[in-house]
């Protein structure tokens, strides 16, 4: 016997991982850089399709594949920054053009994986999935259990790091108020490159576990860069609880929303709730509201 | 001609209008005084349309204005000069100054179909107030390019050549050179006698008392003192204020 | 051949400039980052697929596309006005998202993935525009209809009202300006123009679906109005010819489609960041991107 109800739910709290993986670490680098990096889908992309030359291509062991897109992520993420964000920050670019660069990287990203990839659908066969476990009337997988748990300790440890550790607290610093955060003697574009590296991290967590669940394709950066950052905004962009939250929220709404429609019209849920919750709440549930310049 | 009435303005926690009453008399130039945050250019603001209050009103020639947008306020003639430079600066002394003129570049069809030219008579008004205030060769200059001075010059002119009764101007010599400073005294002075009316804030005590007819004094958002230049001056509870001023 | 060929390019030079001409409007002279412009060639394109095929006349289908699309502009105008710099692009973006989703998922009416083929060619007044060459006569006049129109307003005292806009909203006002009276009216017109772009699109491809009008679309129109200069016609009209031509030349190596695509996308992104690092006011524009 299935329960509708609790499926949708579990369904959309999975989903809401994947988001919440996601707007983790780009409203980290958002908060923090005060810009939107969209190009975050792009390494999101490009660490997956790393995983799968290492560990499908080139038949390296999963556990040691995993660290090393890991690794791969945050040295990407911190090279964007490096090379086309900070130049131009030097040059006290606006964010609307640090806006359309980023895009513009996000594109490239992408473009590079289809040259090099191909178009066609990439599998990462770690976890087998064929045999779903039942769960009080609704199937969940084996991979999908991972992904809840290991994104759950991910967002906790996270948590932990951005409240006690020495980093933590100066990104926090930064994200509240540079000028102040300069003048007691953080180095912004240190923690700049920090917020880079650590989101980009995060990145190739969310890499990791997307690739074991659902296929690898050449434009998932861009889809799961918009659902995470719908999920950002919903909660708050501007602190990475919120956009955790925002996140789950989405998910668990799309689900349950094609219970009512059909399924093809899923994705216009969360686009159809960004662009009213920037109209009339760009701040987020869990934001406080400042000045639009 | 300009009257605020019991306004109050609340920022969260902290009272930037204070219960605020004053009264600007027609043909005068009435100045606002007072110290950093006093509340003065939130009056402005209030009046302007910028912000609305959470209580009082403001009325121009007894009419209500309170629910007014910030264009219709100046359609209704208010003009006003802000503190910070706000010059269209992408546009040239010219430009800026012509878009002040009159409203007909909103029409699209109009423009669209040639029908709102610049005429001779444009033209003239613009070589006119650019001469008045001395700062004719800048005429086809991008603004962006402008000294400071000739900016602040700039958005006078500009200011003053839209349509208005009145007159709002803050800090109007704020950061400007002594030469400039004694100019403009010279044209605020001069338009008094054609007859016009401002209400101005700053913060330069001998230009203050050099020009104004009235002084009003503001301190935590609300009036303090009122009076001729010369009352103020007497006045000890201006003086405590502003020691050091 | 070579002629075919240069009709081919010459009427992708004339859509493409209606559709840069038309953002070029909204962003580099009223200063509106509109980054789901793609949304009103979508729509403009769509319209006239669907009231051709039911067999209306084509100057009636391009005229009732254009003004859907600029009824959408004013749509989306309304909400945002308020809104400014990357708050508007944003909400503009998932404007063209929801519009996307809309292309993919109303099946009932755009055949959703499978998109409308079969577009007709326009036969106006018995005149049949089958052959390319006729229907590049029939691009250069909406290009000089579009070009004579957007010029006259850009040139003209609304335009620098638009520019006052652009450079300081609440000085506008203060002068008695009505800025969203004009922002409004700054979208409708380029929605319309968008649409109109997107009418000449399908009618000359034959066939749309709801891939030409994702956003990436869009970056080759974003990148002409910035390499041509923001608030400069003149630049837009020089950067739309070597953008379009620019990646032509790829073709002649004999390299597969299957690259050919990618490496266009990445000539196009490096452009837009090399631009906006090196000369973010393109070749002729005098304004920065706010």
């Amino acid at each position: 016997m299935t329960n509708v109800f609790l499926q949708l739910l579990i369904n959309g709290i999975i989903a809401g991982a994947i988001y919440a993986l996601v707007a983790s670490g780009f409203s980290l680098i958002y908060s923090t850089n005060k810009f939107v990096h969209f190009a975050h889908g792009g390494v999101i992309a490009l660490s997956a399709y790393f995983l799968f030359w290492l560990f499908s291509k080139l038949g390296l062991n999963f556990y040691l594949s995993a660290p090393l897109t890991i690794l791969f992520s945050s040295l990407l993420g911190y090279t964007l920054n490096k090379i086309f964000y900070r130049p131009l920050r030097a040059k006290k670019s606006s964010s609307s053009v640090l806006l359309v660069v980023s895009i513009a990287l996000l594109i490239l990203l992408e473009s590079l994986v289809l040259l090099f990839f191909g178009a066609d659908v990439k599998i990462i066969n770690f976890i087998k999935n064929n045999q779903g476990v039942e769960f009080f009337g609704a199937i969940i997988t084996p991979s999908q259990i991972a992904i809840i748990l290991v994104s759950v300790i991910l967002f906790f440890a996270l948590f932990v790091f951005m409240k006690k550790s020495k980093i933590g607290k100066a990104m926090r610093a930064v994200a509240d108020n540079r000028d102040v955060a300069e003048i007691v003697g953080i180095s912004s574009e240190k923690i700049y490159s920090w917020s880079f590296i650590i989101g980009s991290a995060i990145a190739g967590c969310a890499a990791i576990l997307i690739s074991l669940e659902q296929n690898i394709t050449p434009t998932m950066g861009t889809n799961l860069m918009i659902k995470g950052f719908t999920g950002a905004i919903i909660g708050s962009i501007t602190n990475v609880p919120g956009a955790i939250l925002g996140s789950f929220l989405l998910g668990i709404v799309e689900n349950f929303g094609i219970w009512f429609m059909p399924s093809g019209y899923k994705d216009a849920i969360a686009f159809i709730l960004l662009f009213i919750f920037l109209l009339f709440r760009p701040q987020g549930i869990l934001g406080i509201k400042n000045n639009q310049k | 001609m300009l009257k605020i009435e019991n306004l109050t303005k609340k920022f969260g926690g902290i009272t930037a209008v204070n219960n605020c009453s004053l009264e600007i008399e027609k043909g005068k130039i009435t100045v606002l005084i007072g110290p950093n945050g006093s509340g003065k250019t939130t009056i402005f603001n209030l009046i302007s349309g910028i912000i609305k209050p959470d209580q009082g009103g403001v009325f121009l020639n007894n009419q209500n204005i309170l629910n007014y947008s910030v264009d219709q306020i100046s359609n209704l003639g208010i003009s006003r000069l802000f503190q910070q430079p706000r010059l269209f600066k992408n546009l040239t002394v010219k430009e800026n100054l012509l878009l002040a003129i009159d409203n007909e570049d909103v029409k699209l069809w109009k423009n669209i179909f040639g029908l709102n030219k610049i005429t001779e008579e444009k033209q003239e008004t613009v070589k006119n107030i650019l001469e008045y205030v001395g700062i004719s060769e800048t005429k086809n200059k991008i603004a962006n390019e402008l000294s400071f001075g000739q900016k602040r010059l700039t958005e006078l002119a500009r200011t003053i050549l839209n349509p208005h009764q009145l007159l709002m101007l803050d800090e109007p010599v704020g950061g400007v050179n002594p030469k400039i400073k004694k100019d403009i005294a010279k044209f605020l002075l001069g338009l008094k006698e054609q007859g016009q009316t401002i209400l101005l804030i700053e913060h330069d005590m001998p230009f203050t008392f050099n020009i104004a007819d009235c002084i009003i004094v503001i301190n935590a958002g609300r009036v303090i003192a009122q009076g001729t230049p010369n009352e103020i001056k007497q006045n000890k509870e201006v003086l405590e204020t502003y020691l050091g001023y | 051949m070579i002629d075919a060929y240069f009709i081919h390019l010459l009427i992708l030079i004339g859509i493409y400039l209606i559709l840069a001409m038309s953002l070029q409007l909204s962003l580099g002279y009223s200063g509106l980052l509109n980054l789901g412009h793609i949304a009103f060639f979508g729509i403009g394109a769509y319209v006239s697929a669907i009231l051709s095929l039911s067999g209306v006349p084509f100057l009636i289908s391009i005229l009732v596309a254009g003004i859907i699309s600029g009824f959408f502009g004013w749509l989306l105008s309304l909400p945002t006005s308020r809104l400014k710099g990357d708050y508007l692009a944003l909400t503009t973006l998932g404007f063209s998202f929801v519009v996307y989703a809309i292309f993919l998922n109303w099946v009932e009416i755009t055949k959703g993935p499978f998109g409308l083929p079969g577009i007709p060619r326009p036969n106006i007044f018995g005149i049949d525009f089958s052959s390319n060459t006729f229907f590049l006569i029939l691009v250069v006049i909406f290009v000089l209809i579009s070009y004579f129109f957007i010029h006259r307003i850009c040139n003209s005292q609304f335009g620098k009202a638009l520019e006052a806009t652009r450079d300081d909203e609440l000085a506008a006002k203060s002068l008695g300006k009505h800025t969203l009276k004009l922002k409004s009216i700054s979208l409708v017109v380029s929605a319309f123009f968008a649409g109109i772009a997107g009418c000449l699109f399908a009618s000359y491809i034959t066939f749309i679906d709801p891939s030409s009008f994702t956003f990436i679309n869009l970056i080759p129109i974003l990148l002409i109005v910035i390499i041509g200069g923001l608030a400069s016609l003149r630049g837009t009209i020089l950067a739309t010819i070597i953008i379009v031509l620019l990646p032509e030349p790829l073709r002649f190596i004999g390299l597969p489609s299957s690259i050919l695509g990618p490496i266009r996308q990445i000539v196009f992104a490096l452009m837009l960041i090399l631009i906006m690092y090196f000369k973010p006011r393109g070749f002729f524009g005098k304004v920065d991107l706010e």
